[in-house]
């Protein structure tokens, strides 16, 4: 029997490189998830929002540019349209990458600055104070995790555009737009439930849910002076960052892999095996919750 | 065209279809007040359709039929993972059983929901029935998208003499922007929360969902098939 060894080659650098996505897909979706909890970005800032207009002054960041997946999406595109043209223009892959998460990153930046501040001033009328310090320490960490996220996004989007073998038939830009947008959602998701259900609601007992006349009574001490979103961050990145970050990267993995290993036809029938597994594994934690925890205690 | 023209309004009606399926829980449900998706329902529908397209996208040249299956299956496994991963932030980040009073009984676990719920809630996370309505409307969004995608890459492909990736581009951006409307259209007919198929609110927005996904998807496919006809002909 002949083998082909330059189609085994081909096969073999693209696992290698699926695989490398997926590692880089993780680290995306921790420092997505992990930057939507500094500055207070998704869902959960809805209680950021309502608390001064309860009586809670807090010195937390607070914005929402947009929905998580529109702002990580349009982030993307900026990032991934830089590097296009910068490919154009025969630049090195590593400056690219680089060059061009840093320029999206300014401009998220710039709009979490504007939008801190206009969200605040908004809510003069409860007296809540705009906090220069506030701005001052939060915005380098905001920055840091935004980075890092754009620069595996854009990353990932390279991998898939030029690298695999045969390579996604899309162009750059429009590949980051949607790497952007399921990044977004996933860690809107996910990560966010940590932030918005625990660690904004210590003051309450583990597992008691949060009911709606709570809403807006969120933890503004911490075990030393307010609590700030760095606080916040250092909590969600024991538990909900690691989470989103895995669950992107499955994702990413399983969507290529699949159809590198099985083939179009198998992969039908795997990617439906998967889907099946994880249903099986959801009904496990159902029935492994409700044994732990127990039913309400009405008192 | 004309052929463009049905499939667009087939595959559009039928995301809009699935976004209903979907359990959403919105901004509540980030606060484990609500059950369901812990996020607004386009949100979670785009991130569904995009893998999906994206699956479709990289088995470009494949049958037309394979190209819509790749596509359901990849928005399908985006959305049970999702799902599976947040419930586990529920059950062990917040540890809270996943539970809904939309309904009694769970009917394929036959776990009660009203004594799992905290008082003042209205449940947490994903319980198995919804997590079967949010497979089915992935797969349905799924089978819509790149049933939209699939048309819009072959007609593009056959008329156009364009590479394969300037085809592809302008096919992913053109769906992109249906799902986006018709995503957006069906989540205000929702309104708010919703637990799946079982929920009671699923029988009353169901039809007229169905009705003005519908009639949206005509409006909007006839306005593709116009654009296209001048980017070919004009």
């Amino acid at each position: 029997m002949e083998i082909n060894w330059g189609n085994c080659m081909d096969i073999l650098s693209n696992l290698v490189l699926v695989a490398f996505m997926g590692l880089i897909a993780i680290i995306a979706g921790m420092f997505e998830d992990l930057e939507s909890d500094v500055a207070s970005t998704s869902n959960p800032n809805s209680q950021v929002q309502l608390a001064p207009q309860i009586g809670n002054l807090h010195k937390l960041f607070n914005r929402a540019i947009s929905g998580e997946p529109l702002l990580v999406g349009t982030m993307a595109a900026i990032s991934g349209s830089i590097a296009y043209v910068l490919f154009t223009l025969n630049y090195p892959v590593v400056l690219v990458l680089l060059i061009s998460a840093l320029v999206a990153t300014l401009v998220q930046t710039i709009f979490s600055i504007t939008s801190y501040m206009g969200r605040i001033t908004s809510q003069a009328l409860y007296n809540q104070p705009l906090f220069l310090d506030v701005l001052h320490k939060h915005v380098p960490i905001m920055a840091a995790h935004a980075f890092i996220t754009l620069l595996s996004v854009t990353t990932i989007s390279y991998i898939m555009c030029y690298l695999l073998n045969p390579a996604v038939p899309l162009t750059l830009p429009v590949i980051s737009i949607l790497m952007g947008i399921t990044l977004g959602s996933i860690g809107s998701a996910i990560g966010d439930i940590h932030y918005g259900a625990e660690k904004l609601y210590q003051n309450y007992e583990f597992g008691s849910g949060i009911a709606v006349s709570n809403n807006g009574n969120i933890v503004t001490k911490s075990s030393l002076g307010s609590n700030n979103s760095i606080d916040v961050v250092n909590f969600c990145s024991k538990f909900g960052g690691p989470i989103t970050g895995a669950c992107f990267g499955i994702i990413i993995f399983l969507n290529f892999w699949i159809y590198l290993v099985f083939g179009i036809k198998y992969g039908l029938i795997a990617g439906l095996i998967i889907v099946l597994l994880f249903f099986v594994l959801n009904i496990f934690i159902e029935r492994k919750a409700r044994s732990k925890f127990g039913e309400y205690e009405k008192n | 065209m004309w052929e463009l023209l049905i499939s667009l309004i087939i595959g559009s009606t039928l995301i809009g279809i699935g976004v209903h399926f979907i359990p959403v829980g919105g901004a509540p449900a980030a606060i484990s007040t609500s059950a369901g998706i812990p996020t607004g329902a386009p949100m979670i529908t785009i991130g569904m359709g995009i893998t999906g397209i994206l699956s479709a996208a990289t088995v470009i040249g494949q049958p037309y039929y394979v190209m819509v299956l790749v596509g359901a299956i990849g928005s399908m496994i985006m959305m049970s993972i999702t799902m599976f991963f947040s419930n586990i932030i529920h059950v062990y980040g917040v540890g809270v059983p996943l539970s809904s009073s939309n309904f009694e009984k769970d009917p394929i676990t036959g776990f009660e929901q009203e004594n799992y719920v905290s008082p003042g809630t209205t449940g947490h996370g994903i319980p198995t029935i919804s997590f079967i309505s949010g497979l089915i409307g992935s797969f349905l969004g799924g089978i819509g998208g790149s049933i939209a995608f699939g048309s819009l890459y072959s007609v593009f492909s056959t008329y156009l003499e364009y590479t394969a990736v300037i085809d592809g581009t302008i096919a992913t951006i053109f769906s992109l922007v249906l799902f986006f409307i018709v995503a957006v259209m069906a989540s205000y007919n929702i309104g708010g929360t919703i637990q799946g198929f079982l929920d009671e609110k699923f029988k009353q927005k169901i039809i007229p969902g169905t009705i003005s996904c519908f009639l949206i998807s005509v409006v909007l496919s006839l306005l593709y098939v116009f654009i296209i006809w001048g980017l070919i002909y004009g």
